[in-house]
């Protein structure tokens, strides 16, 4: 189970990052993020920015819908 | 100062280019952007205010500069640089200002720049990293710096800006505007690192085998678009500069 | 402090920085800023403080030229208008900062000072600082002066050091600060 869940469907870039961004620094260190996202663009850079920014990328699973689940866990540099 | 010059951009650093500039007693002064206002520009794009947002970006900053310095002649544009009309944007300005956020759109200003001999203010801001340059008849030119595009696309993480670093850029293009290169086929590039707050000024030699102002070069149209995808807030290559 | 959904909107762009974030922007809004002076840089300072959140007290009066003409700060971002205690000050060359965290700004550089800086060593650096500001040079040196104030409430850590950034033509470059004489024996 996520600790959180957000919907980027809605979001162009780069406000989905920022939303994703968001997201994870709210959650503790090690916490669990849930995204759906939707739109080639975002399915390629969401993930690349969470790397970059030190997060882990968990999975990223395509659902029936045509939307995707990108699950990622927090990392926190300032521990 | 140039009689006339053309701001391409009328963002993040066009704002103070374009200040500086009308301070500095340009008698004519073109504004070119394809772009409305958009809320997400206003930390970075001062001439912008909340009550511009979906106004042309052009008329905002055209009605502010003109209020301001009624003195200048205005002109402003609404539309995109591209290959179509570089060249007469160029042969048209004493001086042309880079305040563009397409990597591609760099190298054909830069390109433009070397073929039509009009000088040409570089400027580029990646995050905290900022640069400046004077570009002209003789080279040095981008492609002297960078030889090529990058070709990895920035990602959104990297669209990060703060306002304040594309206002010292800006500046700093608006101040090279007036002062030429030190000598033919030498140019000094302004580095700021606004994390650290640091300054630095790099010589930049005319490369003899640059593929656009090289000895024997013939000219060089990059036609290639930049993406869709609105994502460098104000990106230039940074890569062979550090 | 949560960002508002306005905020989220109009500072995202920042927010996406690394060293920034939505815990950096939160840090801007709640660092305000009171202006010491007028000068034409520190006018372009403010515009930028205040675009990007810092809340700005012009306890002097508004600025009058350049990005604020005109415009209310209130008008030009409503969360740079709420008085708050200042965090930092900004300074126009000839105005003795009431903090030792502040930024001077004059017509060939600008002083950046910690918050345990001598104040002595300050008002030396600042005594070199010219007065009168050209209204071209100013863009840049607003900038900067904005750009320093903005890191110092991001966290740059200066703690005792004065910083000098000197403008020699159309170069700006960091310059060795001058001391006070009690720290000038110490070297």
């Amino acid at each position: 189970m996520p600790d959180a869940r957000i919907d980027i469907t809605y979001e162009i870039c780069p406000m989905t990052y920022v939303r994703v961004k968001l997201a994870l620094e709210a959650l503790p260190d090690g916490g669990v993020l849930e995204v759906r996202l939707k739109g080639a663009e975002p399915l390629k850079n969401v993930p690349r920015s969470a790397r970059e920014d030190g997060h882990e990328v968990l999975s990223l699973d395509a659902l029936p819908d045509g939307t995707s689940r990108l699950v990622l866990r927090a990392h926190h540099r300032e521990g | 100062m140039p009689p006339s010059a053309c701001v391409i951009g009328m963002g993040g650093l066009g704002c103070p280019a374009s200040l500086a500039l009308a301070r500095a007693g340009v008698a004519a002064l073109t504004l070119i952007d394809p772009d409305v206002v958009d809320v997400s520009n206003l930390h970075r794009q001062p001439w912008h205010h909340p009550a511009d947002v979906g106004r042309a970006k052009v008329e905002s900053a055209g009605e502010k500069l003109a209020a301001l310095f009624p003195g200048v002649a205005l002109t402003l544009r609404r539309e995109a640089v591209d290959a179509s009309n570089a060249e007469a944007l160029f042969r048209g300005h004493a001086l042309v200002v880079d305040a563009t956020d397409g990597v591609h759109t760099k190298f054909l200003l830069s390109d433009a720049a070397a073929l039509t001999g009009t000088p040409l203010i570089y400027g580029g801001v990646l995050r905290f990293e900022g640069l400046a340059m004077r570009i002209e008849r003789g080279g040095p030119c981008l492609r002297c710096l960078f030889e090529t595009p990058p070709e990895d696309v920035p990602t959104c993480a990297q669209a990060g800006v703060l306002g304040a670093m594309a206002g010292v850029v800006g500046g700093l293009q608006g101040l090279l505007a007036c002062a030429p290169n030190p000598e033919p086929g030498l140019a000094r590039l302004h580095v700021v690192d606004g994390w650290t707050l640091g300054l630095r000024t790099v010589r930049v030699r005319r490369r003899a085998d640059c593929a656009a102002c090289g000895d024997g070069a013939k000219p060089v149209w990059s036609d290639a678009k930049d993406a869709a995808c609105p994502t460098p807030a104000s990106t230039s290559p940074m890569r062979s500069a550090r | 402090m949560a960002l508002t959904e306005a905020q989220i909107q109009r500072y995202g762009r920042q927010i996406l920085l690394r060293e920034v974030g939505g815990k950096g922007q939160a840090r801007l809004l709640e660092r305000p800023v009171r202006v010491e002076g007028r000068n034409p840089a520190t006018d372009v300072a403010v515009a930028y403080l205040a675009a990007g959140g810092t809340p700005v007290d012009c306890r002097d009066g508004a600025p009058r030229d350049g990005f604020l003409a005109g415009v209310a700060l209130e008008a030009f971002n409503p969360d740079a208008a709420s008085p708050a205690p200042a965090f930092a000050v900004l300074a126009a060359a000839g105005t003795a900062p009431s903090s030792t965290l502040a930024v001077v700004v004059g017509g060939d550089g600008l002083v950046v000072a910690g918050p345990d800086a001598c104040a002595d060593c300050l008002a030396a650096s600042v005594a070199t600082l010219a007065i009168a500001v050209s209204p071209v040079d100013a863009v840049v040196l607003g900038s900067l002066a904005a750009l320093a104030l903005q890191r110092l409430a991001l966290g740059l850590d200066l703690a005792a050091s004065i910083r000098l950034i000197r403008l020699s033509g159309v170069t700006p470059a960091a310059a060795p600060a001058p001391r006070c004489p009690a720290h000038v024996e110490q070297m």
